[in-house]
């Protein structure tokens, strides 16, 4: 029987990617660790001896030219460089979403102070949560509760660097009882899931949420298949939102953190991410 | 295997370390990177700056 090789690419060693090192060797399969940041990315520069790539930059930008590069020589990559491209922005992300009638937060973009006050009041009004686009683990995000703040908050933005910071994305803010659902979804499957919870209204893990496992049922199954099948499938972790009137889906992410979920659910998620290669590549 | 902690000095046992690794100091909670493996000996250095577009 054939052994089948993956290219594990890297910037750094997490301890998700530990895991995953470990889950193949359980499963016998041969991973190659390499690292982004020692390649030439250039055809006739690159030799590879994998069979499929699976992508674990903690830069998503980096990500991104990798996918694409790869995919340009017919390599397989987990996410291909279109998920990654409908996860990484949240605009994008939430435009998907609205398209394929998934329920999420209300949400707009603006550019300036004028319109990002007349888009609030299209969304229902204060509070509501400004973010950027791009980034992760809940940094930069911030509650704005009145006008006063919103005008403090894109002060302080205009004197930012990253032109991203000047795009106003804006989503109506949502109570959530001191928790949220982190959902693992591969290929529209939910494999498990997690509760957040915080006092903070923050509950990323990244900033102290406590995982706790969260049964999965059919009406979560539901709204995570449609969000996943507006991104492209591949391998998701879905942030979502229990509300009176539902789910909502309030984040898709593409590089997946799940070192603090295999314990509170009992899912190898490891494993489950070293299954989904292998049968990408056959 | 064992390395010290560039900043503290205390030292720091990690099971099958890979360079690039990311680790945190438990004495001084900073994070700390595999720079390189000597003679089972770990090199630590200060981990990179989390930049804009990290995460998941």
């Amino acid at each position: 029987m054939k052994k089948y090789k993956i290219g594990l690419f890297y910037t750094l060693i997490r301890g998700d990617e530990k895991l995953l090192i470990d889950a193949a060797k359980k499963l016998n399969v041969e991973v190659e660790l390499i690292n982004i940041d020692n390649l030439i990315f250039k055809k006739d520069a690159f030799k590879f001896n994998f069979d499929i790539a699976l992508l674990r930059s903690v830069s998503s930008t980096k990500e991104k030219y990798v996918a694409f590069f790869l995919e340009s020589l017919g390599i397989k990559t987990i996410n291909s460089l279109k998920v990654i491209q409908n996860c990484d922005d949240k605009f994008f992300t939430s435009i998907l979403l609205e398209k394929k009638g998934v329920a999420q937060p209300k949400f707009g973009l603006a550019f300036s102070l004028n319109e990002a006050k007349k888009l609030i009041e299209k969304i229902d009004g204060y509070p509501v949560v400004i973010k950027p686009t791009t980034g992760s683990w809940g940094r930069m995000l911030a509650k704005i509760n009145d006008e006063d703040a919103l005008e403090a908050v894109f002060e302080h933005k205009q004197y930012l660097n990253s032109p991203y910071q000047k795009a106003l994305y804006i989503q109506k803010f949502v109570e959530k009882g001191g928790r949220d659902i982190r959902a693992f979804v591969f290929d529209g499957e939910v494999i498990c899931a997690i509760y957040r919870n915080s006092n903070h209204w923050i509950t990323n893990t990244a900033r102290g949420g406590i995982a706790s496992k969260c049964e999965v049922n059919k009406e979560l199954k539901k709204i995570c298949y449609k969000a996943s099948e507006a991104i492209g499938h591949g391998i998701l972790a879905m942030d979502v939102f229990e509300t009176k009137d539902g789910y909502l889906i309030n984040e898709v992410n593409h590089t997946m953190e799940f070192k603090n979920s295999e314990k509170p659910t009992g899912v190898s998620i490891s494993s489950a991410i070293i299954n989904y290669c292998l049968k990408k590549i056959k | 295997m064992n390395g010290q902690c560039p900043l503290c000095s205390n030292l720091l046992e990690v099971k099958n370390p890979e360079v690039n690794e990311l680790i945190v100091c438990s004495f001084c909670n900073q994070k700390l990177i595999v720079k390189e493996i000597k003679n089972k000996n770990i090199v630590f250095v200060e981990a990179p700056p989390i930049e804009e577009d990290w995460g998941e």
